[in-house]
């Protein structure tokens, strides 16, 4: 199967003082699809995710985003090239209300600069009303009352996750990075995310997924690959994952044979 | 009038507090520096061939401080404070008062011990209502601290700057993964705190006609005292506290002799602003506005 690669990982290695928290990883990561990555805790999946968003820089290996390198960029640089993430314990601006929040999300997409803030001009104000009706628009798209004011701390749980994918959407992602975006979700809301995750693939944006909710996982994803210690253990299409005895061994602990 | 001042300059601290939780000690030299770079201008221009009104001068003076502030509080935070970007807190501390001090003895050569008098520019006229006395000079300082803080307020609360300058203060982490250049955005508080600081700076200066390498001291404590007041890191805050520290020192002032039977003069004036500091940090440390516990260690 040949596969229009958007987002290519090479011999990818990072280590923490002794501890080899990723070694040599390869992934190849298809346009349009949903590529999940899965592995039992500690494995490395977030921290392959600091390393794709430029929190870390590899010790070994690179990256690279539609042939565009991105290893050693800094984080911002990142995000405007096109990959934008979410984050496992959810990293909201707790102070400013959720339309701001993906507000900030557009910030990289826009121009607006310090004279155009003192002066006012009226490409400036423009450009602002455009921003707060796409804004509301995204927050529409993945199931949030635009209109909410609160601060975004005070919102329930799902809408908190809702609230950053919308956020990372809002960058204009090519791809979009999830990092456990079901965990601590009842089965309505991980429902009604699964339906979200549809929707923004339909959209044309390739989504990567770490999920600990297994079924979520294989009922979603065109691709899985498995991590543990820092190692990639498989790759493939959910039911060879599931086949695969390695990854039974090491991680479904022989469940779902 | 003094409180507006202060207002101004206390916005400097609090700026820089929310994004990077560092007090910059060297903002009152900055104010400093602005009055004394004004000085020189006016006494320049008023030397140039052709004419220029007063107003023009002062102008174009205001205009090179605004300048030279921004330039300096720039290459302050390059200099003092990035290097020091996840050092412990107390480093940072130490070159914001060791920078704070190497300003003032940098001033100190280049303009001299002496205290500067403002030129005559205008000649200050004093009106009188309801046996409160004001000068044309304080209107017009009231007058530019409302236009530029309510210039600032727009900007940090509905642009796109703005924006991405509290999000850096909630989180330079969090605000870099979103796509904000987060060593733009600190420098360009820095910026915008000294380009403040340079207005107060002449304003203070056309207000005492006198200027002094050290006045950038107290102004900068008391500023610092009128952000704490506010809750430091809240910009409504600090214009609230330096209105109040303001008023608070012109009454306690204009009131200590009696209270005291003569024992003490006007000139304890400022005992008052750090009796307000040490009250605020005892009873109620995160300020008026304040709402969380600023600590981001």
């Amino acid at each position: 199967m040949q596969k229009d690669i958007v987002l290519s990982v090479k011999g990818v290695t990072k280590s923490f003082g002794g501890l080899k928290a990723l070694s040599k990883i390869n992934l190849g990561i298809g346009k349009g699809e949903i590529y999940g990555l899965i592995g039992p805790n500690g494995a490395g999946k977030t921290t392959l995710f600091n390393i794709l968003t430029g929190i870390y820089t590899p010790n070994q290996g690179t990256f690279n985003l539609d042939g565009k390198d991105l290893a050693g960029l800094k984080p911002h640089l990142i995000v405007k090239a096109g990959l934008a993430r979410t984050f496992q314990n959810i990293r909201l601006f707790g102070n400013m209300s959720g339309l701001e929040n993906v507000m900030v999300g557009f910030h990289v997409r826009t121009k607006t600069g310090v004279m155009g803030a003192v002066f006012r001009h009226y490409r400036a104000r423009e450009e602002e009303t455009n921003l707060r009706n796409k804004s509301k628009s995204l927050m529409d798209y993945v199931g949030l009352d635009p209109e909410l004011t609160q601060p975004s701390t005070t919102l329930p749980y799902g809408d908190q996750r809702r609230l950053e994918i919308a956020r990372a959407l809002a960058t204009n992602p090519k791809v979009i990075a999830l990092d456990e975006p079901a965990a601590g979700m009842n089965p309505t809301e991980t429902a009604g995310l699964r339906d979200l995750l549809v929707r923004i693939r339909r959209d044309g944006i390739t989504i990567l997924l770490i999920e600990h909710d297994v079924k979520l996982v294989m009922g979603l994803c065109d691709t899985v690959a498995v991590l543990d210690y820092g190692k990639k253990i498989a790759e493939g299409e959910p039911k060879e994952i599931k086949a695969n005895p390695d990854v039974i061994q090491a991680y479904l602990g022989g469940e779902l044979s | 009038m003094l409180g507006s001042v202060y207002a101004l300059v206390a916005l400097g601290y609090t700026m820089v507090y929310g994004i990077l939780g560092l007090i910059n000690f060297a903002h009152g030299e900055v104010v400093m520096i602005g009055a004394m770079v004004v000085l020189t201008m006016i006494g320049f221009l008023s030397g140039f061939p052709a004419p220029l009104s007063n107003g023009a001068i002062l102008l174009f003076a205001v205009i090179t401080a605004i300048l030279v502030c921004s330039m300096l509080a720039f290459l302050i935070e390059r200099v003092a404070y990035r290097p020091l970007r996840n050092a412990p807190r107390l480093a940072p501390l130490i070159t914001a008062i060791g920078m704070s001090i190497l300003l003032q003895n940098i001033a100190m050569i280049i303009w001299g011990r002496q205290y500067k008098t403002f030129p005559d520019l205008f000649s200050t006229v004093s009106y009188s209502f309801g046996g409160a006395n004001i000068t044309n000079v304080q209107v017009f300082i009231i007058i530019i601290s409302i236009l530029i803080m309510s210039a600032l307020l727009l900007t940090i609360n509905f642009t796109r700057i703005g924006r991405a300058m509290r999000a850096t203060a909630e989180s330079p982490q969090i605000a870099s993964l979103m796509g904000v250049n987060v060593n733009y955005i600190i420098s360009l508080t820095f910026v915008l705190g000294a380009a403040l600081a340079a207005v107060a700076g002449v304003l203070v200066f056309a207000n005492y006609s006198v200027a002094h390498y050290s006045m950038g001291f107290m102004l900068g404590l008391k500023a610092f005292t009128a952000a704490v007041l506010g809750g430091i890191g809240n910009m409504a805050g600090a214009m609230l506290g330096g209105i109040l520290l303001g008023l608070i020192e012109s009454i306690g002032a204009g009131y200590i002799s009696d209270f005291t039977g003569g024992f003490m003069g006007s000139h304890y004036q400022d005992v008052f602003a750090f009796l307000v500091l040490i009250g605020v940090l005892v009873l109620r440390p995160t300020g008026i506005m304040g709402e969380r516990v600023a600590d981001r260690t």
